[in-house]
């Protein structure tokens, strides 16, 4: 059973996005203007894109931000140029990037922020392959199980790839409005790498946490009656467990003991009829 | 019975899972603010009722699921007071 294109977990993406990582971390050396963070902006923003299209128009955007930037004028100052026949002066100060190593540091976690958001897409992508298969078996094993759950699965598969984009998208939101919530307490910048160590991993945790609990309902609708009945008997078993062995126990040492008392007067008896 | 029983699972379900991933906010909020060691046992306490509360909901639609096919199988016998409908033809 082939999953849309739009399920599909991105091909051998991983590598590509390494050579396009270094190539962004090296594009932080040399940019004096804030076109170099459009990578990063798109990778954002590509949360709100279906899950084929973002490595592509990430890829698309690196060398767009490079050709911008041998322009040498940052969007603020383009700004400026913009306006500035209309009388506004100075909307943005022109921002020449002077790297650092607490900016090289603050960039790698941006970047790891965009990587755990992209973790996010494609386990979006393989919960969404994994619903047409519910009895996955062994990793090794191809193709679908002899017992797909094709129809329930084909009406929600869109639905919950949306709730899980947007679940990402609000994801998002949440780290931004943490994000600023916390700067504007403290403005050092041990406080903004803090943050952003905080977020990377919490974030990403809450995020996956939203969207494995709404993906996971609407699997759990789509299961037939069999399937539920066994879920249930395994959760009365897991509920039940405990107590039943309890009861077994005492039922156990009660017939246990029945049996030692039986054999006890069984002996007396036999006892008694020896002795005459 | 087992319907409303299944219906306050699954509404209690809901409500666990959301605070769970609301005092995994929160504990995130902490965390950022330098209260890591308050942060963290409220993490770990917001994991935990994370996971109930997603078994819970589990729970719930698997006997929604098994009831709706109980249903099905044996239909519910109509009631003795209860109007009969007319056959066709008689």
């Amino acid at each position: 059973m082939n999953a849309p294109p739009n399920t599909q977990p991105l091909p051998k993406f991983m590598a590509p996005l390494a050579c396009a990582l270094v190539l962004l971390a090296l594009l932080q050396f040399v940019g004096r203007t804030t076109w170099m963070l459009l990578p990063p902006g798109v990778l954002a923003i590509g949360a709100f894109f279906p899950l084929s299209r973002l490595p592509g128009v990430f890829f698309l955007s690196l060398p767009l931000s490079l050709m911008l930037e041998t322009t040498g004028k940052g969007p603020e100052e383009m700004l400026d140029a913009l306006l500035s026949p209309m009388g506004f002066r100075n909307v943005g100060e022109p921002a020449l990037v002077d790297m650092q190593v607490e900016d090289i540091f603050s960039l790698l976690l941006w970047l790891s922020i965009a990587a755990a958001w992209i973790h996010g897409f494609r386990e979006l992508a393989h919960l969404a392959l994994a619903k047409a298969d519910p009895f996955p078996g062994p990793k090794g094993r191809k193709g679908p199980s002899p017992l797909p759950r094709a129809m329930p699965v084909a009406a929600d598969q869109r639905r919950s790839v949306t709730i899980g984009v947007l679940c990402l998208g609000a994801g998002i939101l949440v780290v931004v409005i943490l994000q600023a919530a916390s700067l504007s307490e403290e403005v050092s910048y041990a406080a903004i790498l803090r943050a952003r160590l905080a977020t990377l991993g919490g974030g990403g945790v809450l995020v996956l946490l939203s969207v494995r609990a709404l993906t996971g309902y609407l699997h759990w609708r789509a299961m037939p009656a069999l399937e539920a009945g066994l879920v249930a008997q395994e959760g009365a078993w897991r509920e039940g467990a405990r107590e039943f062995t309890a009861l077994d126990r005492w039922l156990t040492w009660a017939r246990l003991g029945a049996r030692r008392r039986a054999e006890r007067q069984w002996n007396q008896l036999t006892r008694r009829r020896k002795k005459p | 019975m087992t319907r409303l029983s299944g219906w306050i699972r699954e509404i209690l379900g809901w409500l666990l899972v959301l605070a769970g991933l609301y005092g995994f906010f929160v504990a995130l909020g902490l965390i950022v603010n330098r209260q890591v060691i308050g942060g963290s046992a409220l993490g770990v306490l917001s994991v935990f009722m994370y996971r109930s509360g997603v078994g819970f909901l589990k729970m719930a639609v698997a006997a929604r699921i098994c009831q709706q096919a109980q249903d099905r199988v044996y239909p519910a016998p109509a009631r003795p007071g209860a109007p009969r409908t007319a056959r066709p033809g008689a």
